[in-house]
């Protein structure tokens, strides 16, 4: 929508990280946390979750029609670097996400909102009892993500010239298997997951059908949580979850 | 008019099926199937293939069996097959998995299945599917198209009863119990040497089998079947229902099919259309069916009419949370 407005990717990529992390804020404080508030079980949250997605997907396509729509990306000028051909496009997305993985490698390591979310993280228990406000880093968890996932919407929506409101849904498993492959809660596992599982589905996608390329990645994503669910890098190997 | 209302009464006692049988695995057993609905398409499916005999348009129509057995062994083949591909997908998704992840792999493989099947013609038509199912019985009955509507209307309700009775029947029976133990404390249950990965999969296969007994009904009655039919939705619409009926009572699981399927999801189709926008009535029941799992849960987890707790010291104990923790803290795991 902000290309409307204007037409310049780095206010449409500031813009998707501002709605969509405030979006997220917002329904963690209204829908999640009380749920959080009375125990309720992991799977009743993922459940809501679910619920959550069914409904802001169907929203939208109410509001703003099943069909797919299409941005006015800036003329493409194809430039090579050895066997590898990039457009502006792709520059710019391989650019945000550097950005993005600096910064949360900045923000996990060295402020005290990235250490307590890691403590969080190992045990809420502990966590609660060393004095860390629980909620309050839950809270900013879902505005971080939430943010960082408006970035990549917008990105998305740049590099391939149209979007749709089933665009989130293709690649809500796909991002699932990256994270899964890379290590769930290890940052830079994720980053590692994600460049293998983009260069396997598109390598096998190029071989089989394209439409396989989801396939593809939800079979790595099945086979890696049943043989290695820590991740593919974790030493300790195989780990129940 | 009253074609329409016994159209529709038909399209809810199958639905009720389908929800009785995911009551099973998602309300008795806490194993949340996400792809439901891939065992009603293997039920629909093979069913159909086992009656509809040769392709008679070769060229637009593909598909393997090619059987022209009758309706009862067409349907037995429906429900077993079904049955074997629950078996399959259990023993690999139940190995060793937390709930969530359980979750995101039955989803992720009833994706597989759904591509692979939508993309390849010759395995059931491709996005084309199945056509010109033949009406069971309806050689043998001299019957207008409108009394076997009724005929087919009476065939359902049969059919529910039948499976409403076998499952209430295994709600009290030792397996039913112990799978509400399962649910409730997993460990526990170890305690007690139940072998919880066995019982889950029993589960998960019997669900199943009623989820491919549905199937077969549902292809029978459409007389056509293709991947439109059982898109990852199907599955929330059936979730919609056993929440809002009451997670785990099975009368509430016909009851919520019956409030959804039957009254909720034909009124939006009346709401005018919005002009430009000929998905909203569609997306509309999306949005409504997620409210209604997100108010339902939040204000009254145990919806309508709530599980039956008879012999229980704590009768307004609410299934979905952990009563047996006091004032439990947020039992989220660390991912």
């Amino acid at each position: 929508m902000a290309q409307y407005l204007t037409n310049n990717v780095f206010v449409d990529v500031l813009v998707g990280a501002i709605v969509v992390g405030a979006a997220a804020w917002l329904i963690n404080r209204t829908i999640i946390e009380p749920f959080n508030r009375r125990g309720a079980k992991v799977t009743v949250l993922f459940v809501v979750t679910i619920a959550l997605s069914l409904m802001i997907q169907n929203a939208i396509i109410v509001f703003f029609g099943g069909t797919t729509h299409s941005l006015v990306v800036p003329s493409e000028t194809v430039s090579q670097v050895g066997p590898f051909l990039f457009t502006a496009a792709d520059m710019i997305v391989m650019a945000v996400a550097v950005a993005i993985m600096l910064a949360v490698h900045v923000i996990l390591r060295y402020t005290t909102f990235g250490k307590s979310q890691r403590a969080v993280a190992d045990s809420r228990e502990l966590a609660s009892v060393t004095g860390i406000n629980m909620p309050r880093v839950v809270a900013l968890t879902w505005l971080m993500a939430g943010a960082i996932a408006g970035i990549a919407g917008a990105v998305i929506a740049f590099q391939g010239g149209t979007f749709s409101p089933l665009t989130g849904y293709t690649f809500l498993l796909v991002t699932f298997a990256a994270a899964v492959a890379g290590g769930l809660g290890r940052p830079y596992g994720a980053m590692i997951g994600a460049v293998i599982l983009g260069l396997v589905t598109e390598v096998g996608g190029a071989y089989l059908a394209s439409s396989y390329k989801q396939v593809i990645a939800v079979g790595i994503l099945v086979v890696v949580l049943l043989i290695r669910p820590s991740g593919l890098f974790d030493a300790r190997g195989r780990t129940t979850i | 008019m009253i074609d329409y209302i016994v159209s529709a009464l038909t399209l809810v006692s199958i639905f009720a099926i389908l929800a009785l049988g995911l009551n099973i695995q998602w309300g008795w057993s806490g194993m949340l199937n996400l792809t439901f609905i891939t065992f009603a398409a293997v039920g629909a499916y093979v069913s159909a293939g086992f009656d509809l005999g040769p392709p008679v348009y070769a060229h637009q129509q593909t598909y393997i069996i090619q059987l022209s057995t009758p309706f009862p062994v067409a349907l037995l083949a429906g429900t077993l097959a079904a049955g074997i591909a629950g078996g399959i997908v259990g023993a690999i998704a139940l190995r060793r998995l937390r709930s969530d992840y359980f979750a995101i792999v039955t989803l992720s493989i009833g994706l597989v299945i759904y591509q692979v099947v939508a993309q390849n013609r010759g395995i059931f038509g491709g996005q084309v599917g199945l056509f010109g199912i033949p009406q069971p019985f309806a050689d043998l009955l001299p019957l207008t198209p409108q009394q076997y509507m009724y005929f087919y209307l009476a065939m359902c309700l049969v059919a529910l009863l039948a499976v409403y009775l076998l499952v209430r029947h295994m709600f009290g029976s030792p397996f039913g119990r112990t799978m509400r133990a399962i649910r409730d404390d997993e460990l526990a249950a170890q305690a007690f040497a139940r072998p919880v990965f066995w019982f889950k999969l029993r589960a998960f296969v019997f669900g199943s089998l009623i989820a491919g007994f549905g199937g077969a009904l549902l292809s029978h009655f459409v007389g056509a079947f293709n991947p439109a039919g059982w898109t990852p939705g199907e599955t929330f619409v059936l979730y919609t229902a056993i929440f809002l009926g009451g997670t785990g009572n099975n009368l509430g699981s016909i009851l919520g099919t019956l409030i959804f399927v039957g009254i909720i999801s034909e009124v939006t189709r009346y709401i005018p259309p919005i002009p430009g926008n000929p998905d909203a009535n569609e997306a509309l029941r999306g949005v409504v069916a997620g409210l209604i799992i997100i108010l339902v849960l939040r204000y009254r987890p145990q919806g309508i009419l709530g599980e039956p707790r008879d012999n229980d010291a704590k009768r307004d104990s609410q299934a979905g949370t952990d009563t047996y923790l006091p004032a439990a803290p947020a039992v989220a795991q660390p991912t």
